[in-house]
């Protein structure tokens, strides 16, 4: 963190602290302070008594002091109310209400569309970002079937194996990151939580049973799980192939004398090395494991049998 | 414990003044800020430069030094938030902040208002969640029972462009390594990330951007000069991959079996004409400039998708294969 970033977060701590000190009538002790604006007491304690010592001219108008260890702040010098929202505050505040309210079956007329409202007089923005969220055929009956705890039976693609499964799915959390929707639930085919792409199932029924609900195993609110079982994989990819690298999570990346990038992927199934290697095409090679390399012209032969004749 | 109490006093101590460059340099940034801010905030009027120097511990003697350090905590008050006007006279600048413009209005917002809110921003993360200042600010609270519904991702330049298409200004920016300037039109968010549209001045044509691929910084150009086209729909304004810009346009046709038939929209796009087969399976025509994007796409689906026309594009695929087929 640079000096002047420390200087943010320390003035931008100061900023929030002074008004919630000044709205306790029984003042605040250190520590309730670091808990709330999460630091460290040294850190609060240091601030504090750093400002105790300020030079207030008449004019700085803000009366902050201790008794008994507890900081109280005078709520009708300057500083005594909260402050203007940042830019990047503000994109978070606009963008988080905007994001709820494109959600399918949102309320665009309740208490968070008011809300909104008020806010945007007090952002002086009026800016609304144009989220264009995804909606695949099954995202309400799973998300109902979440708020309802029903099982439910699907039809899913695993692009990793390149097969289609059925499954009996108790769905427990339902959630869009990075532009894809996404359901925790426990699967009795596996016996244990998963990750499903929603719009990889491809047929579903409500069983007509419930579950207890709980919480997952897994983290919501993230794109990619990190799969049970992988194996690495060594490729050797041409210069035009970087986007690789960029594109998925690699690791081990070298370049070589003559521009090829050697990289380690971690693959979580056949399917998907196979559709890596085909869109590479003849400028990619497998250097390990060995019963890999011809996994990429296996593929493309069986794929040239839908061309022929 | 030690009563520290900051009050009032009209002028600082003449000692104070006096100790030169042992007291600069004992002088926190926080706390030279601090004074700075509540100064500014403080007056009913702008402030020179030297009144400033003549109130507010910490700064060098020397004009150049002061003015240079008076600029850098300027930064750090502006990146917080704190919008301090600047304006000249007779050769001098003058520094102001004035109330109105620092506090938060009173946002006058009900209880369920209040806790629709604190839904939306539990249930919603932005990068790597709300602020903590956002929750301090409005008194929010988030409701930990509450599950995340939607993560979406951030950047440094977002805020930037809020403000831009706020202010209906330009914005300049690096990109793939080239100096840009854009009238912003929109921001938006599609499959997984954010963009930014508008009139590309060094091309002179639309162009779209994604955000997260700008070089650095972005910064605000020409406020109040931009002109959102009235036909403008930000929905379409991205093209699907198989229609960057790139090779002649050429109609494609493809047969999608049954497994995959369900992903073509998201895949090749709302603009995409699709034919339902008997088997499940559906035939799709979509227009492509970008061959590339295009074999990618297709070979992505693996044995679930065949190109069936116009014969070139067919032969460019069995040629791919062939390739590949005959790798050792």
């Amino acid at each position: 963190m640079s000096p002047a970033e420390e200087s943010g977060l320390r003035l931008r701590r100061l900023l929030a602290m002074i008004p919630w000190i000044a709205d306790q009538a029984g003042g605040v002790t250190v520590d309730e302070l670091a808990r709330r604006f999460g630091s460290d007491t040294k850190r609060v304690a240091r601030d504090l008594e750093l400002l105790g010592q300020v030079d207030a001219a008449g004019e700085f108008n803000v009366s902050m002091w201790a008794e008994d260890e507890r900081w109280f702040v005078d709520g009708y010098g300057h500083l005594g109310e909260p402050v203007r929202l940042t830019a990047p505050e503000g994109f978070a505040l606009v963008t988080t209400i905007e994001a709820i309210l494109a959600v399918p079956g949102a309320d665009a007329s309740g208490p968070l569309a008011s809300a909104r409202t008020k806010l945007r007089t007090a952002l002086a923005s009026s800016w609304k970002p144009a989220l264009d969220l995804p909606e695949p055929e099954f995202l309400d009956a799973v998300r109902q079937a979440v708020a309802d705890h029903r099982r439910l039976e699907v039809q899913y693609y695993t692009a990793s194996r390149d097969d289609v499964t059925s499954r009996r799915i108790d769905p427990l959390r339902c959630f869009l990151a990075e532009g894809d929707w996404h359901v925790i639930a426990h699967c009795h085919l596996t016996e244990s939580d998963r990750d499903f792409r929603v719009d990889r199932i491809r047929a579903l029924r409500d069983t007509g049973e419930s579950f207890e609900p709980r919480e997952p195993t897994m983290r919501t609110g993230v794109a990619f799980q990190p799969a049970e079982r992988t194996q690495p994989v060594v490729l050797d990819v041409a210069p035009e192939h970087w986007w690789v690298a960029e594109a998925y999570p690699v690791r081990d990346v070298t370049r070589g004398t003559d521009g090829r990038i050697r990289l380690t992927v971690d693959v979580a199934g056949p399917a998907w090395l196979e559709s890596l290697l085909l869109r590479l095409g003849a400028n990619a090679w497998v250097v390990e494991p060995d019963e890999l390399r011809t996994l990429g012209p296996g593929a493309a032969r069986r794929l040239l049998r839908l061309y022929e004749g | 414990m030690s009563i520290g109490r900051c009050s009032s006093r009209t002028q600082p101590p003449a000692a104070f003044r006096t100790l030169g460059a042992m007291e600069q340099r004992r002088i926190d940034p926080l706390q030279r800020q601090y004074e700075l801010l509540l100064l500014l905030l403080g007056s009913d009027s702008p402030r020179t430069r030297q009144q400033i120097a003549d109130v507010v511990h910490g700064y060098p003697a020397d004009p150049d030094s002061m003015r240079k350090q008076l600029r850098r905590d300027l930064d750090v008050l502006e990146a917080e938030g704190v919008p301090v006007r600047l304006t000249e006279r007779d050769n001098e600048w003058f520094y102001e902040v004035r109330r109105d413009e620092f506090y938060l209005p009173e946002l006058g917002l009900t209880w369920e208002e209040q806790s629709a809110l604190e839904l939306a921003l539990t249930a919603v993360r932005v990068g790597e969640g709300a602020p903590e200042s956002v929750l301090h600010k409005l008194n929010a609270e988030l409701h930990p029972s509450e599950p995340l519904l939607l993560a979406l991702p951030t950047g440094g330049v977002l805020p930037v462009l809020m403000q831009a298409r706020d202010q209906r200004a330009e914005v300049t920016f690096t990109y793939s390594g080239k100096a840009r300037r854009l009238g912003l039109w929109d921001v938006m968010f599609q499959r997984g990330h954010w963009y930014a549209v508008g009139w590309d001045h060094g091309y002179s044509e639309q162009r779209t951007y994604r955000a997260d691929r700008i070089d650095g910084e972005a910064r605000i150009a020409a406020p109040g000069t931009v002109q959102v086209p009235a036909d403008f729909d930000a929905r379409t304004a991205i093209p699907n991959v198989l229609q960057f810009v790139g090779d002649a346009p050429v109609e494609a046709e493809l047969r999608i079996d049954a497994v995959m038939a369900p992903a073509v929209p998201s895949v090749f796009g709302r603009d995409a004409t699709v034919e339902p087969k008997a088997d499940g399976a559906v035939t799709v025509q979509v227009t492509v400039t970008h061959r590339g994007a295009f074999r990618s796409t297709v070979l992505g689906l693996l044995d679930h998708a065949e190109v069936l026309g116009p014969p070139e594009l067919r032969a460019e695929m069995v040629r791919w294969l062939e390739a590949l087929a005959a790798q050792r």
